[in-house]
């Protein structure tokens, strides 16, 4: 690590401890807008500053091998997205996430946005009552990560990944039921909830 | 005709499968209806967790080039100083040695060696069912451990040589703790003092990784910042007393009663080691569901519980009142040539007491009901 004092900003453009000129700009160019669209998922509208604080850690802590940093980022941004749900969920943000999301009913169409956000707002509780891993791995795969990508965040063979997620979508299924509806939820529930094989049941 | 298991069917359905396997699969299931039953049953839990992929409402994504400026001046700020690597003295810390036991065949085996070797204040017992193993895969399973033990384990304060004392008094000078030996019964044909042990582990990730891959679960995997953990035990000096016809070695065959005494063993882990998921593993690992394993923890308290796994097919249990606390009585069936036997243990005061022999417990326990 340099002994220079540090700048009042770093430069892109210029050699950091760590890096080429230009190497951490690229990275973050080919790596945040899709990282911080996927953390979304998880943490709302603190999402950039989740992906953002992930980018510093990877900046001052820069990794020997550059082909695992975008496994290395979903990794500490979703423990960390995760951890934020969490505490959110633990201090009755709930009804505040769920009056954000969900539009004023509407019309037919602003209807089932509105029942969209509540199916959303219900799943992400239920993520944040899932051990963290499980959690991980769930957000991972309906942020759109591949079998691949799910392996490399999380440290495992990609053929262990689909007995990974039968068991993380079974606790998800036990949890469901356990976790409240969104407020004003109920009404609305009693209309269309149950589409396809889904509903509130445990299903094992 | 070979079923799909459940992680095979949950790839197949994200298409996560070559074309020719995926056709494999639906001809299966069209004749199996077992298959189909569990193909339908992932689909029923996927469809639930569907509205996590639900696009998220229209957000203003901001600008690249300011967020970028924004991490290079946040990077640029001192840095908070890391948590001091305080070490969490943990009285019990079960997990990462409930792991190394949970692999090790022999009941009797996991009973003696984590009796022996970890501090609490009480004792429970998980019945666990272990995985089949082949031969050859128990042989690669004890020389993953050996070649794991043998880079990762360190001793630094070796136990030297038992020595035998002539006295219940002498062993309690030796041993360096009230040891309590039964009244009113024969003395013991050898009491023997074992000295303080101590040795440090330094978890590898990879190795151990590749352990739960040889025991048949790949799919379990320690935490990355289990790597490189360094776990010290401290054994203080135990003592064993031998009743009975025990020979020179006493060990608890027929006749031959062993009641050993061992203070608490301290168990030193880095405060981000999670414990909790390292027992979840070492269970899951011994044949648990996750969801049996993480309920069994939410039990226990790491800090101060001794959990002995015990393979719920040689064995039962129960909670007995011994020595005026609560202990455990564990039976164990006969297995190949070694007849029945059981092992009993407790704790009192911050020692942890353990009898074992062979047959019915009840000369154990009359043994244990005679400690001052």
């Amino acid at each position: 690590m340099s002994s220079k004092a540090t700048p009042a900003a770093w430069s892109a453009s210029t050699a950091a401890p760590g890096w080429a000129p230009g190497e951490f700009e690229a990275l973050f160019t080919a790596h945040y807008p899709r990282l911080a669209a996927r953390l979304r998922l998880l943490a709302g509208e603190r999402a950039e500053d989740v992906a953002q604080e992930a980018f510093v850690r990877l900046f001052r802590h820069p990794p020997p091998r550059r082909e695992q940093i975008a496994a290395w980022l979903h990794r500490v941004a979703g423990r960390a997205a995760i951890d934020l749900l969490r505490r959110q969920q633990r201090q009755d943000k709930y009804e505040r996430a769920a009056a954000r999301e969900a539009p004023a009913a509407v019309g037919p169409d602003a209807e089932q946005a509105a029942l969209a956000a509540e199916r959303r707002t219900r799943a992400r509780a239920c993520l944040a009552r899932l051990p963290r891993r499980q959690a991980q791995l769930l957000w991972l795969r309906y942020a759109g990560g591949s079998y691949q990508e799910i392996a490399h965040s999380l440290g495992v063979r990609v053929n262990s990944v689909g007995a990974m997620l039968a068991r993380a979508e079974a606790a998800f299924a036990r949890a469901y039921p356990r976790t409240p509806a969104p407020p004003g939820a109920s009404v609305r529930q009693g209309k269309s909830m149950t589409g396809g094989n889904g509903g509130s049941n445990a299903l094992l | 005709m070979r079923c799909y298991s459940d992680g095979e069917w949950r790839a197949e359905l994200d298409g996560a499968v070559d074309a020719a396997e995926a056709e494999a699969m639906r001809r299966h299931r069209q004749a199996c209806r077992r298959c189909q039953q569990r193909r339908d049953r992932l689909a029923a839990n996927a469809s639930l967790a569907e509205p996590l992929a639900a696009p998220e409402p229209a957000a203003d994504s901001g600008d690249p080039a300011a967020a970028l400026a924004a991490v290079l001046a946040r990077a640029a700020r001192p840095e908070p100083p890391a948590p001091r690597r305080a070490w969490l003295w943990i009285p019990a810390g079960a997990a990462a040695v409930l792991l190394l036991f949970a692999l090790v065949p022999s009941a009797r085996t996991w009973a003696a060696n984590v009796l022996a070797m970890l501090r609490i204040r009480q004792v429970t017992v998980v019945s666990v069912n272990p995985p089949e193993l082949s031969p050859a895969s128990r042989r690669q399973v004890g020389a993953l451990v050996r070649e794991m033990i043998a880079q990762q384990v360190t001793v630094t304060i070796h136990p030297g040589a038992p020595r035998i004392a002539a006295s219940s008094r002498q062993a309690r000078q030796w041993a360096g703790f009230a040891v309590r030996l039964p009244l009113g019964v024969a003395a013991p044909a050898r009491i023997a003092v074992r000295g303080q042990s101590a040795f440090q582990m330094t978890l590898d990730r990879a190795r151990l990784n590749a352990i739960l891959a040889a025991v048949g679960r790949p799919d379990l995997r320690l935490p990355a910042n289990a790597n490189g953990a360094l776990v010290a035990v401290n054994i203080p000096p135990s003592v064993v007393a031998a009743y009975g016809a025990c020979g020179a070695h006493p060990r608890p065959v027929a006749g031959c009663t062993l009641l050993r005494e061992v203070p608490s063993p301290t168990i030193s882990v880095p405060p981000s080691l999670d414990l909790n998921a390292l027992a979840q593993i070492g269970l899951q690992a011994a044949g648990m569901s996750a969801g049996e394993a993480a309920a069994f923890c939410r039990t226990v308290n790491w800090r101060s519980t001794l959990v002995i796994p015990i393979p719920e097919a040689e064995s039962t249990y129960s909670e007995i009142p011994i020595d005026g606390v609560h202990g455990i009585v564990v039976r164990f069936a006969p297995h190949g040539r070694q007849p029945r036997s059981y092992a009993l243990s407790w704790v009192r005061d911050g020692v942890i007491y353990s009898i074992r022999g062979q047959g019915g417990a009840a000369q154990g326990l009359a043994l244990a009901n005679a400690l001052p």
